[in-house]
This record gives C-alpha cells, sequence and structure tokens, in this order.
C-alpha cells in the first residue's frame, strides 16, 4: 500500500509541476466550478462476523452465509473546482464532497430461519437474545478529491477523457438501525447499535475513471464519468467489508 | 394423489405448532477450542454443545440428538448428555443426582455455581458406548455448574443455560480411564427437560 501512496504522490507531483509550467505559457483564465454526484455500488461485499450474533463463526454450519445477505454502496453529492492547462488537454481537479456510505445485513427471506439471534447481555440478569431481521448503517463523511484529468483529443463538443485521483473523506457521524422482528424492541436500537465496532475514521479511496464531455472549451460542460473505486482504507463500514465498486459520475462545471 | 393434500394440511398444522424460536435455539453453535482440537470452546451463551476427552478420543455432540436431557424420576435427577465418540459411536454420559427433584427448568437455577464430588454417596455416573451400558466405578473427579442463568429472547423467558466443567478418572470394565477438559453450555427448556411419574 506505502508504494501505491508513493506512486500516486510522484504522478501528482510530475502532473502538479507541467502545470505550473504551462500555467506560466498561457494567459486565458482556465478556472472551472460546478457540481456533482456520484454512486457507488461495491462488487465484492462481504459480511464482518460479529461475536454476538448467534452462529457468527459457527463452523459446522458453513452455510450460514447464504441465509444473510450483505449490501454495501455509497453515494456523494459536492461541489467541483477544476483548473485546465496544456491547451485544455490536461487538469487538477479538487472539491468538497459529502459522502454517505450505506450498509446492510439482512436475512434471506427464502432462509429457513428468517432472523438472526443478537445476544446484548450475559451479565447477572441471563442471557438476553433479541430476534432481528437485518441492521443498516448510514457513515456520513465529508472529503476532498484530489485528482488529474487527461483529455486526449482536440476539443469538440462531445470528447473524452479519463481521470484518476483520491477522495480523502473525514467521519462526521453514523448511525446503526435494527430492524427487529419485534417492534416492541425498537427501544434497543441504541443498545444494539454500541455493539458494533465504528466505521473508519479516514476513508480514504482511489478512482479511475472514463468520462464523456458535452460543452465545448469556454462553455458550460456537462460530464458523465464510469470507472472503478478501490478503497484504500479500512471499511467505512462496521456491518460489511468491500475494496472495489464501480462509480457512475455526473457533473456540470461552468466557467469561472 | 387425492391424500396429498390432507397430508400436506397435516405438515402445515404441525409445522405451525413450531415456535421459530425453539427450533433457532436448539440448533448447536460449534466452535472449536483451538487448544483442545475437536472440542467446542468453554462458553455460556447456551450454544447447545457438550464435549470431552475419553483418554485420547474425542466425545462431543452432534447435530441430530439433544446434547443435553435432564430427566427427574424416582427421586433423582439426571443430566444425560449425548454424544458421539470420535464422530460415529453413540456415547451417552449420565450424572445422576440422588434426592434433587427440580420441578422445572428454572428450578435449576439453584444449581449456579454448585461443585459436584463424584465420588459422593448421592451421584452417581452411568455411561453408555454404542447402546452397551458399561460399568462404571468413579476414582476421583468433579462436575461444576459454572455459571446456571436465565435465559430471554425478546424479554420473553425461554429456559435456562446450564454452561459448566468436569473432569474424573474412572475404572470401566476392568481398565482406568480419563475423562478430561470436559465442558457444557446447553440450553434447557420445554424440549428437554422433563418430570416422568
Amino acid at each position: 500500500m506505502k508504494r501505491f501512496y508513493l506512486l500516486a504522490v510522484s504522478l501528482f507531483l510530475v502532473a502538479f509541476s507541467l502545470m505550473l509550467e504551462a500555467q506560466e505559457k498561457e494567459k486565458t483564465n482556465n478556472w472551472y466550478w460546478g457540481i456533482s454526484t456520484s454512486i457507488t455500488p461495491s462488487v465484492d461485499t462481504e459480511l464482518k462476523t460479529h461475536d454476538f450474533i448467534r452462529k457468527d463463526n459457527e463452523q459446522w454450519n458453513e452455510y450460514y452465509f447464504d441465509f444473510v445477505e450483505g449490501t454495501f454502496y455509497s453515494w456523494n453529492l459536492g461541489l467541483n473546482i477544476e483548473r485546465r492547462f496544456l491547451d485544455n488537454r490536461l487538469a487538477i481537479v479538487s472539491g468538497l464532497l459529502y459522502s454517505q456510505t450505506i450498509s446492510g445485513m439482512d436475512s434471506d427471506d427464502y432462509s429457513s430461519s428468517e432472523f438472526m439471534m443478537i445476544n446484548i447481555s450475559n451479565g447477572s440478569s441471563g442471557v438476553e437474545y433479541l430476534k432481528v431481521k437485518g441492521f443498516d448503517q448510514k457513515a456520513h463523511y465529508l472529503g476532498i478529491p484530489v485528482g488529474v484529468k487527461y483529455t486526449p483529443l482536440k476539443d469538440h463538443f462531445v470528447n473524452l477523457y479519463i481521470k484518476a485521483g483520491l477522495t480523502f473523506d473525514l467521519l462526521l457521524g453514523h448511525k446503526i438501525n435494527t430492524d427487529f422482528v419485534n417492534p416492541l424492541m425498537n427501544k434497543y436500537n441504541d443498545r444494539v447499535g454500541k455493539l458494533f465496532n465504528d466505521p473508519a475514521n479516514l476513508y480514504t479511496t482511489f478512482d479511475f475513471r472514463g468520462g464523456m464531455k458535452l460543452g465545448k472549451v469556454g462553455q458550460p460542460n456537462l460530464n458523465l464519468e464510469i470507472g472503478p473505486t478501490v478503497i484504500l482504507s479500512d471499511d467505512p463500514s462496521s456491518i460489511t467489508t468491500s475494496e472495489v465498486g464501480f462509480s457512475f459520475q455526473l457533473n456540470v462545471l461552468l466557467p469561472l | 394423489m387425492k391424500y396429498i393434500y390432507p397430508i400436506l394440511f397435516l405438515l402445515l398444522v404441525v409445522l405451525a405448532g413450531c415456535s421459530d424460536d425453539d427450533l433457532y435455539l436448539e440448533e448447536s453453535v460449534f466452535i472449536e477450542d483451538p487448544e483442545v482440537p475437536g472440542l467446542p470452546i468453554y462458553s455460556e451463551y447456551g450454544y447447545n454443545t457438550f464435549g470431552v476427552r475419553y483418554d485420547r478420543d474425542v466425545i462431543t455432540n452432534n447435530t441430530a440428538d439433544y446434547p443435553l436431557k435432564v430427566i427427574v424420576s424416582d427421586g433423582s435427577c439426571s443430566f444425560n448428555f449425548n454424544g458421539r465418540k470420535d464422530y460415529y459411536n453413540d456415547f451417552n454420559i449420565t450424572l445422576k443426582l440422588d434426592n434433587y427433584l427440580p420441578n422445572d427448568e428454572y428450578d435449576l437455577l439453584d444449581l449456579n455455581n454448585q461443585v459436584i464430588d463424584l465420588t459422593g454417596e448421592q451421584v452417581d455416573v452411568e455411561i453408555e458406548d454404542n447402546g452397551k451400558e458399561e460399568s462404571v466405578e468413579i476414582l476421583n473427579g468433579q462436575f461444576t455448574f459454572k455459571k446456571v442463568q436465565r435465559l430471554t429472547v425478546d424479554e420473553v423467558e425461554s429456559g435456562v443455560i446450564l454452561s459448566g466443567v468436569f473432569d474424573f478418572k474412572a475404572i470401566i470394565n476392568g481398565e482406568p480411564v480419563a475423562f478430561s477438559y470436559g465442558r457444557f453450555d446447553v440450553i434447557i427448556s420445554y424440549s428437554n427437560f422433563f418430570v416422568l411419574n
């Protein structure tokens, strides 16, 4: 992982020095700003194991996880700023993003057991279990993306580009909601939430995307980007684990 | 073909009569003890497991039988541990306590933190190996109910959890043997507590 960070930082520094050099030659202002939104469903979600869920770590019943499904995806909304260089072929992009990661664990409707048993107490009052259909968690992050965009072709109304970058997200807060079999048990929601570990405080992703731009240089641009997202940090979820997602982003850029 | 519908109806009625809770809690959760391979870990969560080393063999519960039945009859209370030796042969160990007569499973809470000396006069141990009752002479050993606690599911009382350890030496059919690292963690509820006569 350290090598990856070194490579990413080196590439960024090379691109940045090229841009500074180009900036001196150019006289036109190539600043753009805009808004963006994206959604990134995970392609490799797996459930974490938790000692308080009965049958987790079960060794006889290897198929337990077939009965329980996990989901993880994230979406974000943000402000973007972009500085273009080298005749609009190269750009450095940044901004401020609000991201939300959403993860969940649900009993499979087709399984023999349509609920899980969770142990909330093993003290002097005895062992207390609660029947639960599933959990979901929303974690809120504020992040700064840093990336480089390269457009290999000359400017046209419709053009293609590639973009690579890192996003550093800081955890603002999170909440776990439990779907109890008996609604009267909803009063235990906070207590159950505290049984889980917190999601990662710093959530870092690497994106590599291909994009299509509608709009000419110096005019408003509408961009659609798709590509893989790799999670480089600890999990931004207390329930699931995931390493790779596939992102769809839409952004609008206006010249400053 | 005309008989299939009544049979299906009967099946539905029987299934509807079973509580999901009971079925779920009757299952065993086997987590192997890394320090004593083959045996379940010692736990106090009602994992419905038991295991013991019998010389160099391993005896553990299986998924087909209740790991423990508590039967009160003829002035005594029997704790019948049903297991398998080396995973194939039936092997049952019964601890019999004379003059201990619980009325229901919740009376077993009195056993919390109790140590039973197996050489005591009011204690008997019976062993059945592959359906054959063995003659047993206890040399020494004890049975410890480390924790006996109430089990609730969604705030409803659903039985008690018996958790403990045991070990003993005995002469079985003229041969001295050792039972070591014994442990159990079993839910006792309506389905495996019986008062006879």
